[in-house]
């Protein structure tokens, strides 16, 4: 009878796997819809005369509306697969009437990958009781609205990022009048958010911004998370003089030049080596590249409790190999702090490339990038206030929304910390104690 | 104490050999000529041959390289390609107003952000707490560059005469050269700089870029230590302090903020550096005459002895921030002892 009592009664709805069981998610990305609506609403009643001149126009309001319904179906997804089926009928509906020439390309490139997913995806076998780790993780992710808040602004920035052709009204480098909309101000002449020195428009611009720090921000910390693992695992693994070697001369000797003068350094006198399209594989090059010792350092003392414990000795017993052992085994048991550390690093690397950007030291001018739009403005503060300010208090957004997401997350896989908050466990004592000295013999030691 | 002071400056003495080489090495693994920048390339060619000599540009690396250490160690950085003066007094000039600029905002980073992080550590869940965390997490985002720029704004609506650039006024740079003009006559100067006067202006030059610097750090400031008061708080000698009757107030002043503070001073150490490389940015915009314009112009203007010695000094800064983080931690946490 105590078995049957124990049966587990999942409390989200069971068919949706992985990641869209993000239930308590759902208000949240209601509230986005919602604000996607109004905004598009917005648009409509604020500016008809753009709306009747982008119609005519291809690739102008016609783009925008396209990239709503796909949004507006992706998010969909989220809640009811059959409402993103509607909301795609629609946008059937809405090309029979000639809304724009090529916009099945997008729907159809967005969509049936997740569509495709959702129709073939496999349930995860039941457990009969207990809850996988996984599961847990996420329930004590759902716990934290801002987290999800977070989560939801990182999707949404992404999917900005490759639906900004179809979402912004006018074409980032185009420059209709040069010497007439000069810093039009926001909400005329259908620049909602203005429009800068050369009448080119600021929401157009931020939007195909989004593509290069979010780009830079993945690949770099994808890099520098790599990177970081390979070292720290290496170093904790082996110890000694490879320990050394790894700790003292690599990271040390990294962490003692500021990273950003480095970086300066390195752009300024480099920036002709390479040619202007690559520039921006050079960027994440180097970005990768200066910013995976914290990661390092991390892993290490991550390995070093892990190969302590029974089951690496058991490995051990049963004659693994080192490798396996290292990377099956125990690599596995330290990607937690790489997974927060690398969340919160993509934030801090928008910021990095922002200022990089903002001293023209990033990817070259035509192309749209926040920082080199805060510095576009600076020249015109005072006269026209908009340009400086739009694009950065969308770092500001991007960056808080990733470190929320690395906040929550933090929380979510390492219940201590929770714990430690919320209620006072009786074994509390033990840990800091044990943490304490820890941190004390680290120190000493270096 | 002081035996493990002097081993672990010892340590990182290699360390800042090490560093000191790569930045040779890279900056002479830069393509392209650094004479092209400050001389006409319309010049005779045997004429920039001439200069090239003369700034021993010519000779192969490791001469090169083994020239700047040997001048290193008697403290001469070489002479700026640029502006034709010796780099020691170029930075000496610049450092003390970037350490002003620095200490300033220090005490603005951990006045502010202590006392906002205890602030919503005693009322933890509540929804001021709530308020002051998530907009700590927003500024603690925000770029200083583009702080600098709304601040600038701000000042130029709220108060169009607030200074936003330059260190020194107008009025006082006017009466300077007044003053200057005067001695050069033979005459005893008519017009006098008052202390206050100066010292006012300074203040109100200084006080949007130390603000631009420092809120970032003072959000994470209060978010550390936020949680680490925390941890104290919910500690047994808490609950005794609580359970004998002690003043609610008195209890998080006297007793829970000594130790809630421990973790929070050695990040005084590690800002150090950060202050340092981090007002690069604040301080072009500003027009501060500190460091880091310092860096950014020679970095411009391809100036390597500026380059080399202000990437030294940095690293130097980084190490003694290091060091001053351990001290400090040991100072205020007895149980930790180096020996």
């Amino acid at each position: 009878m105590a078995e049957r009592d124990r049966v587990w009664k999942p409390d989200f709805p069971a068919d949706l796997p992985g990641i869209w069981q993000f239930r308590r998610g759902l208000p949240v990305f209601g509230a986005l819809i919602l604000c996607v609506c109004l905004l598009s609403l917005g648009v409509l009643v604020l500016v008809p005369g753009r709306v009747l001149e982008s119609l005519e126009r291809a690739g102008g309001f016609g783009n925008l509306l396209q990239g709503l319904v796909v949004l507006t179906s992706v998010l969909g997804m989220f809640h009811k697969p059959w409402l993103a089926v509607g909301v795609l009928f629609l946008a059937f509906l809405a090309a029979l009437f000639g809304l724009g020439k090529d916009w099945l390309a997008p729907q159809v490139l967005v969509l049936a990958p997740i569509l495709a997913l959702y129709l073939g995806r496999r349930r995860p076998p039941r457990p009969r009781w207990g809850k996988s780790q996984w599961t847990l993780v996420q329930e004590r992710f759902l716990h934290s609205s801002l987290a999800q808040v977070g989560l939801a602004g990182v999707v949404l920035l992404y999917l900005a990022t490759f639906l900004a052709p179809y979402l912004a009204p006018f074409d980032p480098l185009a420059q209709p009048d040069p010497s007439g909309l000069k810093l039009a101000a926001p909400l005329t002449h259908g620049y909602l958010l203005g429009a800068d020195q050369f009448s080119r428009d600021v929401l157009s611009r931020i939007l195909h911004g989004a593509w290069i720090s979010m780009t830079i921000g993945l690949f770099a910390v994808l890099l520098s998370a790599s990177l970081g693992m390979f070292f720290g695992l290496v170093a904790g693994w082996f110890g000694g003089w490879i320990d050394g070697l790894i700790s003292r001369l690599l990271i040390d000797n990294l962490l003692s030049i500021p990273r950003l003068p480095l970086l300066l350094v390195f752009m300024a006198l480099f920036k002709d080596a390479f040619p202007p399209q690559y520039r921006i594989y050079v960027i994440i090059l180097i970005l990768g590249a200066t910013g995976w010792m914290g990661t390092a350092r991390l892993v290490r003392g991550e390995v070093l409790t892990v190969r302590e414990r029974d089951f690496v000795q058991a490995g051990r017993a049963l004659g693994l190999s080192q490798g396996t052992l290292l990377f099956k085994h125990v690599a596995p048991n330290c990607l937690a702090p790489v997974l927060v550390s690398a969340t919160l690093g993509i934030g801090g690397t928008i910021l990095v490339e922002a200022a990089l950007s903002f001293l023209s030291l990033g990817v070259p001018p035509p192309t749209p990038s926040w920082g080199a739009m805060v510095n576009d403005g600076r020249q015109f503060l005072t006269k026209a206030w908009w340009i400086s300010t739009f694009p950065g208090l969308v770092i500001v957004v991007a960056v808080t929304c990733f470190n929320l997401l690395g906040d929550g997350l933090r929380d979510a896989l390492d219940p201590k910390l929770i714990g430690r908050e919320r209620r006072s466990a009786p074994d509390d004592e033990d840990e800091t104690e044990g943490e304490s000295s820890e941190t004390l013999e680290a120190r000493t030691a270096s | 104490m002081l035996t493990y002071l002097f081993r672990r400056l010892l340590v990182s003495l290699p360390l800042l050999l090490l560093i000191a080489l790569e930045l040779n090495l890279l900056v002479h693994m830069v393509p392209g000529d650094p004479t092209a920048v400050f001389i006409d390339p319309r010049f005779p060619p045997e004429y920039i041959e001439q200069i090239k000599v003369s700034l021993g540009l010519d000779r192969p690396l490791h001469v090169q390289i083994a020239k700047w250490f040997a001048n290193i160690l008697q403290l001469d950085f070489g002479i700026s390609f640029f502006h034709q003066r010796p780099v020691s007094e170029m930075i000496l000039d610049a450092l003390p107003n970037t350490l002003l600029l620095s200490a300033v905002s220090m005490v603005l980073i951990f006045l502010l952000g202590t006392s906002v992080g205890i602030y919503s550590a005693v009322r933890q869940y509540s929804w001021k707490d709530q308020v002051v965390t998530v907009s700590s997490l927003f500024f603690y985002s925000m770029p200083s560059f583009w702080l600098s720029l709304m601040l600038i704004l701000l000042a130029a609506v709220v108060a169009p005469h607030w200074p936003s650039s330059g260190m020194v006024g107008e009025t006082i740079m006017l009466k300077e050269a007044a003053i200057a003009e005067a001695l050069q006559m033979g005459e005893a100067p008519e017009v006098t700089i008052g202390f206050f006067e100066r010292l006012f202006d300074l203040l109100q030059h200084l006080l949007l870029p130390a603000i631009a610097l420092g809120v970032a750090p003072a959000a994470g400031v209060a978010r550390y230590t936020r949680s680490a008061m925390l941890e104290v708080v919910r500690q047994d000698y808490i609950r005794t302090a609580r359970a004998k009757g002690v003043p609610g107030r008195r209890v998080i002043v006297k007793h829970a903020l000594r130790n809630a503070l421990i973790p929070v001073i050695t990040l005084l150490g590690l800002y150090l550096p950060f202050l340092i490389s981090g007002a690069v940015l604040v301080e072009t915009i500003f027009a501060w005459p500190g460091m880091g314009r310092l860096i950014v112009e020679g970095v411009f203007q391809r100036d390597y002895p500026v380059i080399l010695g202000t990437g030294l000094l940095l690293a130097v800064m980084v190490v003694i921030g290091n060091l001053v983080a351990d001290i400090l931690y040991s100072a205020v946490d007895p149980r930790i002892r180096y020996g």
